[in-house]
């Protein structure tokens, strides 16, 4: 049964069937929240809200764009209010995640070690970005989205959101190669 | 290749959406240039990084049952087509909207309107009880004084 005709019987009033629709996209609205928010817990609950709002409005979903998209559309703003809202818990959530998600310095092979850090370097930088830049990124490499979904939820043209991705990158590069420069980091904590 | 073509070029093969042909003549032009190169091997590792944070987690057992129990309350249900308005659970200010703000201009006017005739006929009132205070105690002076 596709994401359309499910909207429809909810709508003609058989509710219980909008538990199929959690079940298909739970897990990815999960991990939009995770990515954006930072903080597992508080994207559980936000996860729920933007189910609860997105059955709310269920009759504002003219068929426009695809189900999903709409949906996600839904979770971002919902996920940027929050971070708007909460913006001490988010930075919090990004500190942490520098502090705790660290391998274990005692990891048997270097070389893993050191690349893992380089893949928590490349993730603080995300946090680090400006807000258009980060949401293209997350979106595209986290959520997996194409650039016509990402432009849909964003309601900008596709080209921008090619544009986007690109200098996003560009930055996260530069940030990388300026951690990387200082270079000792990693050899101190692979050794130690 | 120019190295310019190139850095927009390594986005797309990253991507994975360069065809064999591009991704030979790119791959040439990074084998003969040492910045072009870097750039690549940089992107590479951004690539990995961003293409490792797919969460891993999963949303706790009572997700759905928790959702679906707050919807079959009833505290929110959505618009149904055939009913029309019928179903319609918004807040009255949202279904009413502009007509609510006018009835409620207009009413506040048709109250006003009396209750400022009022006021005028109370005024009118007492004025006329001065006037005639102020006329007894006239007549009462030029009486004395013709006395």
């Amino acid at each position: 049964m596709t994401d359309e005709i499910i909207v429809q019987r909810v709508l003609e009033g058989n509710t219980h069937i909008f538990s199929e629709l959690v079940n298909r996209y739970k897990d990815r609205v999960y991990a939009m929240a995770c990515n954006f928010i930072g903080d597992y817990s508080e994207a559980q609950d936000l996860s729920q809200e933007v189910f609860i709002k997105v059955f709310g409005s269920l009759h504002l979903f003219k068929g426009g764009s695809s189900f999903s998209t709409w949906l996600y559309r839904i979770c971002y703003n919902m996920c940027i209010d929050w971070i708007r809202k909460n913006k001490k818990k988010w930075i919090r959530a990004c500190e942490n995640y520098e502090d705790n998600d660290r391998p274990d310095a005692s990891a048997d092979v270097e070389n893993n070690y050191i690349a893992a850090c380089k893949r928590n370097s490349v993730i603080t930088g995300v946090n680090s970005l400006k807000d258009k830049y980060r949401a293209v990124i997350v979106l595209f490499h986290f959520n997996n989205l194409s650039y016509e979904d990402i432009a849909h939820i964003l309601k900008i043209p596709v080209k921008t959101v090619e544009t986007r991705l690109y200098r996003g990158r560009n930055q996260l590069k530069k940030l990388l190669a300026a951690e990387l420069s200082g270079g000792g980091k990693y050899e101190m904590q692979a050794g130690s | 290749m120019k190295c310019r073509q190139a850095a927009e070029l390594f986005n797309i093969y990253f991507e994975g959406g360069l065809d064999r042909s591009r991704t030979r003549e790119l791959m040439e032009h990074a084998a003969a240039c040492q910045d072009c190169r870097r750039e690549m091997d940089m992107l590479g590792v951004v690539f990995d990084g961003l293409g490792s944070q797919t969460a891993s987690r999963k949303v706790r057992e009572s997700f759905t049952k928790d959702i679906m129990s707050v919807i079959e309350k009833g505290s929110k249900r959505p618009v149904n087509l055939q009913n029309g308005a019928q179903n319609d659970y918004r807040p009255v200010y949202r279904r009413l909207g502009f007509s609510l703000i006018i009835t409620a201009a207009v009413m506040l006017i048709s109250v006003s309107i009396p209750q400022t005739a009022k006021i005028s006929d109370a005024y009118a009132s007492v004025n006329s009880r001065v006037q005639n205070i102020l006329n007894d105690v006239s007549n009462q002076i030029g009486f004395q004084k013709e006395e």
